[in-house]
């Protein structure tokens, strides 16, 4: 007898729905590999369920979550051919630099549009303050897809050397990137204003992924210089969205050094050696 | 990895995944779920590796020639016909033998200088 019948519950639906995770594999790696890393994630969940119930069959989710992020990042990145790799990496860069200004452009305008219409200063403004709104609405989602891009760009230079935590940072990043994004889309297109929440977290656990790969980029001893921009970009973006609006400037600065940084130094590329 | 690895020493270091795999199958061909068992086994809880780690590990070892598929299939009565067993190549043993060199020297090294006394 086929011993997935007599499964529980609760290990045929992990199984299913870790089936469905394998979706977004690269095809031929889900192709060669799929059935046998179901098989595998199936035995995992037996054992899980047999010495832990359900609280182990949570402790196998958390740990094998963490690992589908990590190896869909490393499959994909590695489906292009390595020579792309070293020009995304600065291309990543780039991204960051002029991220960084939008950024900068989209808090500054946001802003602006904190003005009194009784304030003779503010009062010119008036005519284009539609202007500013459609800026910054346009502004910051631009600057996150920016800081997303950068984010990968930093994964594929520094994953190797980064350790657990630094890797771990910035798959938060990244992952948090996309949650912030579709939280904005969203929001936009349901005008459901609860996905507001989405959105800010979403930035809010970017910028901590930052500081995480900070702390290991620091321990591990990555950047040539200006060494602390992480942590310190990282904390300031936290501040700036949480109300400390004048931070977004230092923010802005971070991710300009950050960027500088990966376009002038995408390191050297050449067919990995058996990493894992 | 794209293509095979020409000498050990080109393939290191090794990360801890294709180190502790590499290990697993020094004592005989396993299928994926047997090397993840005896890689938590061996390192006592310390690498566990999920299933993404786990195959995109084997790719890249099987690209590089470190591993090979076994074309025999256990008896089904022992087993699922449909798991894949691995086995280390020649290569794969060699670059296995120069990384535990490599750690071995390292160690050392730690030692000489004490590093290790005040772990202890």
């Amino acid at each position: 007898m086929n011993p997935s019948t007599t499964d529980p519950q609760a290990v045929k639906l992990s199984a299913s729905f870790y089936n469905l995770l394998l979706a977004s594999y690269p095809t031929r790696f889900r192709q060669e590999y799929g059935p046998h890393m179901l098989q595998v994630f199936r035995d995992c969940c037996r054992k899980a369920y047999q010495t832990g119930g359900l609280s182990g069959m949570l402790w196998l989710w958390a740990l094998t979550f963490f690992d589908f992020l990590q190896s869909i990042i490393e499959e994909h990145s590695q489906r292009g051919v390595y020579m792309n790799k070293e020009k995304f990496i600065r291309l990543s860069g780039w991204a960051l630099i002029v991220g960084a200004f939008a950024w900068v452009l989209g808090f500054a305008a946001g802003n602006i549009q904190e003005y009194n219409p009784y304030n003779a200063l503010t009062r010119p403004l008036e005519r284009y303050f539609q202007y500013l709104v459609g800026s910054e609405v346009i502004l910051i989602p631009a600057a996150l897809i920016l800081i997303l891009v950068g984010s990968l760009g930093l994964y594929l230079r520094y994953a190797g050397q980064a350790g657990r935590l630094g890797r771990s940072g910035l798959v938060i990043a990244i992952v948090e990137g996309v949650i912030a994004l579709v939280a904005y889309a969203l929001m936009l297109f349901t005008k459901f204003e609860y996905f507001w929440f989405g959105l800010i977290l979403g930035m809010l656990l970017t910028f901590g992924g930052i500081i995480l790969f900070g702390v290991a980029a620091l321990r591990n001893r990555l950047l040539p210089r200006w060494k602390l921009t992480p942590v310190i970009t990282g904390f300031c973006g936290i501040l700036s969205i949480s109300g400390l609006s004048p931070l977004f400037l230092l923010t802005g600065v971070g991710l300009f050094i950050l960027g500088y940084l990966l376009q002038s130094d995408p390191g050297i590329i050449s067919p990995q050696p058996a990493t894992g | 990895m794209s293509d095979a690895v020409q000498s050990p020493q080109e393939a290191l270091p090794l990360t801890p995944a294709v180190f502790n795999i590499l290990l697993a199958l020094a004592d005989g061909e396993k299928h994926g779920y047997a090397i993840m068992l005896d890689v938590e086994a061996n390192t006592s809880g310390q690498v566990k590796m999920g299933p993404g780690t786990l195959y995109g590990s084997i790719k890249r070892m099987l690209a590089g020639g470190l591993i090979a598929e076994c074309d025999e299939r256990p008896d089904p009565e022992l087993d699922d016909q449909r798991r894949r067993y691995y086995s280390l190549t020649w290569l794969g043993r060699r670059v296995l033998a120069a990384e535990a060199q490599r750690l071995s020297s390292q160690l050392a090294l730690a030692q000489a200088k004490g590093v290790l006394l005040r772990v202890i």
